[in-house]
Parts: C-alpha cells; sequence; structure tokens
C-alpha cells in the first residue's frame, strides 16, 4: 500500500464521480408531481458510489493487492488515442472516406505496419468498400465531407 | 399442441427465401467477426448493428439471431488454433482445445466444438421455446414492483458475479446505472445528469456504451501491449472428424454441458462464461479419463463448448419471456428491439407473434447452417486470423465510427464514444468489469420507471412496496445472489479448491 496504489488513486477518481453525480442529482428540478422525484435514484446512485469508493479505499488501506498491470507501451498507445480522437473529431467535417483512409494509414503505421504502399491501397478499398455498402447498398447518410459524392 | 402451431409459423416466417438469406449472412457475420481475438457477442451485434436498420424487424431480428450463434461458435475456433479466445467463454475450451491442437488433433477439436455446438444450440433452443412460452404465462400476472424486483436481481447477479473486487464490480454497476438516468426523464419531461449540454438530452445510447467499452477499449488495450503480444498458430492437420472413441467420449459431455449451460445461461448475470467453467469442472471430475485434462482431454472441449452455446439460448429466456436482460449481449439485443420500437416480453408474443416464433425458428435454422458451412468453411476463418493486425484494429475503430454515427447522424455521439473508449481501457487495465456497465446502461431507466410506477402504486410507502409477497420472495434471492459468490470463495479458500475460489472471480460479458 503506497501512495501510488492505483485502486487508491481510482477510489479517489470514483469519489469525484460520485459527487459529481449527486450534484447533478440534487440539482435536478422537482415538478411536483409524482410520488418520487425524478432527483431521487442520480443522487441515490452517486451517494452509493461514494460507498463503492470508500469500500474500494479501505480495501486498498487494509492490503488488498492492487491489480497487476502489464507496462504500457506509451508511444504506441499515445499515437492511438490521439490518432482515433482526430479521426473522430474530422469524421464529419472531412468526410468518412478521408478521413476513415488517413486514419487507417497512420494506425497501421502505429501499430508496427512498415508497408506504406500496401496499407495506403488496403485503407483505400477497404474505407471505399465500406462506403459503398452502407451509402450505396443499405441508404445510411454517411458525411462526404469536401469529396463531390 | 399451441408450441407446435406457433413454431409452425415461425418456421413459415424464417423459411421464405429473404429471412433464409438473412439468416445466412447473420450466421457467416457473426462467425467471421466471433472468429476475431477479442471480440465477443456483444460487440459482434453492436458492430453490424447498422447492417440491419434497412430491414423489417423480423428480417433483423432473424439475422440478429444467426449473428448471436454465429458468434458465440467463431470462439472457439481462435481459442483451439491460436489460444487466444475469441471471447471469454470460450476461455475454458483453449486448455484443453489448443492442447490437442499441439498434439495435431485440432481437427476433432474442432469437430466436437462444431458438433457440441450444434447439440447444445438446438436443445436450448427448444428449452427456450419451453420455458419463454411457461415464463409469458406467468409474467403478464407480474406489476411494476415485481418487475423492479426482478431488474434487482439482475444486477444483483452480474455485479456479484463480475470481476474480482467487489467494491469494483459495484461501482461498475453504478456507472451503468448512472449513464443509463441520462437524458429527458418520460415521466416528468426534466432533464437529468446532463449538466446544460443539450447533446446529452436524448441520452446515452447502449449501443455507444457497447462500442465505446468493449470495441475502442479493445484497440487501446492491444496499442498499449503491443510488444507483448505473441501469437503462436497450430495448423489442422488430417481431416475435421472425429475417431470413433472421440465421438463415444463427446456425445456425454455435450449433453451434460447443454443442461449445464441452458439453466445457468437463463439466471440473470450468470453467462456463458461461469457456465464454461462449471461445465469443465464437472468433466473434469466425472471423466475416466482425469488425467488427459490440461493436456488434451476432448471432454475438456466437449463440455464448455456445447455449455457456452447453450448458455446464449438460456440468456434469451429472461429476454424474450419478461424483456429483462441478465447479460452484456442480450443488453444490446434489447437496445436493438428498442431502435425499432419495440419491448420484448409477453406483450410481444401476444402482438408480433410472428417476429417471436420467426425469430425461435431462425435459432434452428441458425445451429444447421453454422454446421453445414462451419466445418467446411473451417479453413477461410483460420484466414481471417491473417489480416495483419495493425489493420485489423484499424478496421474494428472504423466500423465503430460508422456504426455510432449511423445511430443519430450525431458528431457528438463520435465523442461520446471516444471518452468511454478512454474508461473502458482504464477500467480494463485496473481490473474494473465492463460487463455490468453496459447492463446497467439498459438496467437503469427500467429500474427508474418501474421504481417509480411501484412508489405510486403503494402510495409512496417504500415499506408497503418491500413487503408485497412477490417482491419480497424475488429480493430474497437477490441478496441469495449477492452472498452466495462470497460463500464460494471463503469456502473455495477453506478447503484449498481454487476452481470454486476462480468460479466466483469471472467476468460477465
Amino acid at each position: 500500500m503506497t501512495s501510488r496504489n492505483p485502486d487508491l488513486i481510482g477510489a479517489a477518481a470514483i469519489a469525484l464521480l460520485a459527487v459529481v453525480t449527486i450534484a447533478g442529482g440534487l440539482t435536478t428540478p422537482d415538478p411536483g408531481f409524482g410520488v418520487v422525484s425524478p432527483a431521487v435514484l442520480p443522487t441515490l446512485i452517486g451517494v452509493l458510489m461514494l460507498g463503492s469508493a470508500a469500500w474500494l479505499a479501505i480495501d486498498a488501506i487494509r492490503g488488498t493487492p492492487p491489480p497487476v498491470t502489464e507496462p504500457v507501451d506509451g508511444l504506441p498507445f499515445g499515437y492511438t488515442v490521439a490518432a482515433t480522437a482526430a479521426f473522430l473529431f474530422a469524421f464529419v467535417p472531412l468526410g468518412f472516406i478521408v478521413s476513415g483512409t488517413a486514419f487507417l494509414i497512420a494506425q497501421s503505421r502505429i501499430l508496427g505496419s512498415r508497408h506504406l504502399v500496401r496499407d495506403a491501397i488496403a485503407s483505400l478499398l477497404f474505407v471505399s468498400g465500406l462506403y459503398l455498402l452502407f451509402v450505396q447498398g443499405l441508404t445510411i447518410t454517411l458525411p462526404k465531407g469536401p469529396l463531390p459524392f | 399442441m399451441e408450441l407446435i402451431s406457433s413454431l409452425l409459423g415461425g418456421f413459415a416466417t424464417a423459411l421464405s427465401p429473404a429471412n433464409l438469406l438473412y439468416a445466412g449472412i447473420g450466421v457467416l457475420l457473426g462467425t467471421a467477426i466471433g472468429v476475431l481475438p477479442g471480440i465477443g457477442p456483444a460487440l459482434t451485434i453492436s458492430l453490424l448493428l447498422p447492417l440491419t436498420f434497412k430491414l423489417d424487424p423480423v428480417g433483423a431480428f432473424i439475422m440478429f439471431g444467426g449473428i448471436y450463434y454465429g458468434a458465440m461458435y467463431g470462439g472457439s475456433t481462435t481459442s483451439i488454433l491460436v489460444n487466444a479466445p475469441g471471447e471469454s467463454a470460450s476461455v475454458v475450451t483453449a486448455i484443453d482445445g489448443y492442447q490437442m491442437a499441439k498434439k495435431g488433433r485440432a481437427g476433432a477439436a474442432l469437430a466436437t466444438s462444431a458438433l457440441g455446438s450444434f447439440v447444445a444450440g438446438t436443445l436450448a433452443t427448444i428449452g427456450l421455446m419451453v420455458f419463454a412460452t411457461i415464463l409469458v404465462e406467468q409474467a403478464v400476472k407480474l406489476g411494476p414492483p415485481e418487475l423492479f424486483a426482478i431488474m434487482i436481481v439482475a444486477l444483483s447477479a452480474v455485479t456479484s458475479l463480475s470481476g474480482t473486487s467487489a467494491p469494483k464490480s459495484v461501482f461498475a454497476t453504478l456507472l451503468g446505472l448512472g449513464l443509463g438516468l441520462v437524458g429527458l426523464d418520460n415521466q416528468t419531461g426534466q432533464l437529468r445528469l446532463t449538466y446544460g449540454i443539450n447533446e446529452l438530452e436524448e441520452g446515452i445510447d447502449v449501443v455507444l456504451g457497447a462500442i465505446g467499452l468493449f470495441a475502442l477499449s479493445e484497440v487501446f488495450w492491444y496499442a498499449a501491449t503491443l510488444r507483448s503480444q505473441e501469437e503462436h498458430r497450430e495448423t489442422i492437420r488430417g481431416p475435421v472428424w472425429m475417431t470413433r472413441t472421440e465421438f463415444r467420449r463427446s456425445v456425454p459431455s455435450w449433453l451434460r454441458g447443454s443442461g449445464i449451460g441452458f439453466f445457468i445461461g437463463a439466471l440473470p448475470g450468470a453467462g456463458a462464461t461461469i457456465a464454461s467453467f462449471i461445465s469443465y469442472a464437472i468433466e473434469k471430475r466425472v471423466s475416466k479419463h482425469r488425467a488427459e485434462f490440461g493436456k488434451g482431454a476432448i471432454e475438456g472441449v466437449a463440455g464448455p463448448e456445447a455449455a457456452n452455446n447453450a448458455a446464449a439460448g438460456g440468456h434469451l429466456v429472461p429476454l424474450l419471456g419478461l424483456g429483462i436482460p441478465g447479460s452484456g449481449t442480450t443488453a444490446v439485443m434489447l437496445a436493438a428491439f428498442q431502435i425499432y420500437g419495440l419491448q420484448p416480453g409477453p406483450l410481444l408474443f401476444n402482438t408480433r407473434p410472428d417476429l417471436v416464433w420467426g425469430l425461435i425458428a431462425s435459432l434452428y435454422l441458425a445451429n444447421v447452417m453454422l454446421l453445414v458451412l462451419n466445418l467446411p468453411l473451417v479453413g477461410i476463418w483460420v484466414k481471417l486470423l491473417d489480416i495483419p493486425k495493425p489493420l485489423l484494429f484499424g478496421g474494428i475503430t472504423v466500423i465503430s465510427a460508422i456504426g455510432v454515427y449511423s445511430l443519430n447522424r450525431s458528431a457528438f455521439d463520435l465523442v461520446v464514444v471516444f471518452v468511454l473508449g478512454v474508461i473502458g481501457f482504464l477500467m480494463k487495465r485496473y481490473d474494473y468489469p465492463l460487463g455490468p456497465v453496459i447492463l446497467g446502461i439498459v438496467l437503469g431507466p427500467l429500474i427508474d420507471n418501474n421504481l417509480r410506477r411501484s412508489m405510486i402504486m403503494t402510495d409512496g410507502s417504500f415499506i408497503a412496496l418491500l413487503t408485497r409477497p412477490g417482491t419480497t420472495v424475488i429480493l430474497a434471492i437477490a441478496i441469495v445472489f449477492l452472498v452466495l459468490p462470497f460463500a464460494i470463495r471463503l469456502y473455495g479458500r477453506a478447503r484449498g479448491r481454487r476452481d470454486l475460489a476462480v468460479f466466483a472471480e469471472t467476468d460477465v460479458g
């Protein structure tokens, strides 16, 4: 049990989330009709969450061993999270084909692929195939971005 | 007699050329995605959901039936050949299946798994038909208080049977319930837990939860553990079939596994993973070849594979009979029903018998299709493992984005799913179970709704609610579920029985 025990950090994060949930519950307006106010269950969930945070902290302090965690490969993980965020944020403005192809090429490289030409062709074919399937085949609208189709 | 005529009506629906095609597509897609490591049935259904948006509900659910059974089957191939189970319910299969493959008996392991899945799937579908019908007859007598209590049982069971740490499981359930309550309260029209963000008024769809927590977190996990990823794949030598002795040894294990899997699967919260663990323990205990276990005993593949497939049928009993999901996968299926404006349960049996019985009949057909297609096609499924992992995991993110965007065409949903992906990764890394979060998202609004309707019936008295005979009995069951794993764990530790201690420490997916 040290200050770096991940379960203690987890308990603190849960406690914070619990406070936010309780605040959200308590600020829910009560329209005055109905037997139970809509604020009750969210507030109760927040209070119970606070209880689970205390329970987890007590377990950690009493010496329950923290979870065994594998070391994280920082660079591929960080780049993957960043690339995913960029893809999801660019999905609508750049359109599915452009953002999807660029993301797949980048993600393949981040995860260790060194076949740029193969990845570029495979990504473009895969993303275009999905676009055709969903837009033409299933008439589900996907953002087209600056492309004319 | 009525059962038979309803089933025949179901077959008339399921055997139409279009519905047969949907079932076939579902089985193929379910198996193909289920084979891929790290992708379970809940995620498979979430990812493939947009494909069904343009179908009529009957066709869509027939395709879902195929996807569900296909995904359950697909996981075993990866367990046997790569020792990397496609889904948690196939973890046990890997113990003896991979050992058989190393000894050159991969063909026999795959054959007993396919035939066992067929036997179990068929028996479980018969069980589903009989027990769901009985449940429906009883369910019409249940009011909001009893339904509230049953949902508490489902949550208690999932909470107590998931993960290795009780406070973490409790938190996961509460997180799911909280996420489920975000948005407009349909009884009073008030906004809850939206914190002034307009886009949250519609709430957080369970499909966003499943894709964020299961798909994106899996991609992040792969990236984070890239250096420790090693894959040793065994090849299939000889025909995909068993010797006469292996067949004879498999049959009783299939039958035992089917019974165990169905009844455990039908209990809320007790998933296919637990069913397969129990089946393995029982096979080991009753086998005449106990020494072979862990080194390639065919019963160690036959029993658990039958159990996890039968559990898939068992899961559908509370979903179709009561409209209450008992696992992450059936929670996503419930969300799929809701997308079509349908609520499974007793009413659906009366209002849409074509859909319910068409779905049940299609499960029989999906089983036959899986048997006919999968043994000859196993070479193709194995080829799917050749897809370069960087492209595969990138592809999962791209398909996830389509799945999320096609729900509401909302860019904000993409942000939500990203945040849930990061939360899912952290929870997975620090050993918080994800299954209860998904179930909580679905059950949150249902529990809230039934609790408040119950309180109207009891004039606001919570004591009166708890002391109704039906709710008292059902809530007592919830308490048993909460206490049981602790008791089993303590008993297991006291007796040095690691298998019993492990039994209470599996995630329900």
